[in-house]
């Protein structure tokens, strides 16, 4: 599983890069606000809140080739779906770290190709 | 053709409108299921629905439902499109009526080829031809308040034109016309396109009963003044 699988994303665009780089930046930004929806949710045990959030995340990173991010915002929207809040900080933890290598992996790209 | 996109996530919906633009579709974006339904009651003329199915506040299997239960809506295809894991759901949406789903992350060719199949199984456009204007205009308005497509003639040989570029599912003709008339144009069409019903309408006490309609291949007759359902009563079974 790969932090940024880009042959995979460019299947997604089919080949167009500056499309992926639109799309890159696109889920940047729309990460942030996840995430803090998806905090506000663990803090107040919203599952509902928490499966929705987790649920958008694993679609927008699955466009943009985010694979691990993709597992990790699914085992979330599990537990939300679950209600199941036992381990749900530890994969949040995970979850942001992953992001976090995400953007550095995919600022490397953005870079190279210009 | 124009397509509705109804999708919260910005990626994904950035994704799919670029794919539809590529391939030369006309394309509406919303980012809520609150929003299609404004933009369609404000605007309406939309050929196809893509919407995801879980947003918040009002899902797209909501959004779906209240599209089917719209008269003026219902015959419009919607696509759903969603996560692979979310099985339940997309049966659900086919029950409800969803011409098809289409599983995230899109593919672009699976995108388009979806897109098209569920242009062709549209149900066709009813067509009507009437040298009248105002008959045109008055069941332009009555009929596409139903959901119906609708292509407009003045005459004979424009219908004719247009059946040759569009699918058209049942035409409704004047009988009495300049040019060619009502029964000449019924004649050309069932030898040309044997398979599309036609209908044909006449003022009262005209030259034409409804005995030389008939037993001239018509599929129906609809005598004016008409009252606006008895000519949607006549129509509507040949679009199911």
């Amino acid at each position: 599983m790969q932090t940024f699988d880009y042959a995979k994303a460019l299947t997604v665009t089919d080949g167009d890069e500056g499309l992926l780089k639109e799309l890159i930046n696109l889920f940047h930004e729309q990460s942030s606000r996840l995430l803090s929806e998806m905090s506000r949710a663990i803090d107040g045990s919203q599952a509902d809140q928490l499966q929705r959030a987790a649920h958008t995340l694993k679609g927008a990173a699955g466009n943009v080739g985010a694979m691990t991010l993709c597992e990790v915002a699914l085992s979330l929207e599990t537990m939300g779906a679950n209600n199941d809040f036992e381990t749900v900080k530890a994969s949040f933890e995970k979850l942001t770290a992953e992001i976090k290598k995400f953007e550095q992996e995919t600022a490397k790209y953005q870079e190279m190709s210009g | 053709m124009k397509i509705l996109v109804v999708e919260d996530d910005p990626v994904s919906l950035k994704l799919v409108t670029s794919i539809l633009k590529k391939n030369q579709f006309e394309v509406t974006q919303v980012e809520s299921a609150k929003e299609a339904k404004t933009f369609l009651q404000e605007e309406g003329l939309i050929d196809l629905i893509i919407s995801d199915i879980v947003m918040p506040e009002i899902s797209g299997l909501h959004l779906l439902k209240y599209l089917k239960t719209e008269k003026r809506l219902r015959f419009i295809p919607v696509i759903l499109c969603t996560a692979l894991s979310d099985k339940e759901s997309v049966a659900k949406g086919i029950e409800l009526g969803a011409a098809d789903y289409i599983v995230k992350p899109v593919n672009a060719d699976v995108l388009i080829a979806k897109v098209k199949k569920a242009f062709d199984r549209l149900p066709g456009q009813v067509l009507v031809v009437d040298d009248e204007e105002l008959l045109r205009r008055l069941l332009f308005q009555t009929l596409g308040r139903q959901g119906y497509r609708i292509l407009l003639a003045s005459s004979g040989n424009e219908a004719l034109e247009l059946m040759e570029k569009n699918k058209v599912a049942v035409v409704l003709s004047d009988i009495e016309m300049p040019g060619m008339n009502g029964l000449e144009l019924l004649v050309t069409i069932k030898d040309k396109h044997p398979h599309v019903p036609v209908l044909l309408m006449t003022g009262h006490g005209a030259t034409y009963g409804r005995q030389d309609v008939i037993s001239a291949g018509a599929d129906g007759y609809i005598t004016k003044p008409f009252k606006n359902t008895d000519i949607i009563n006549k129509i509507e079974p040949f679009l199911r």
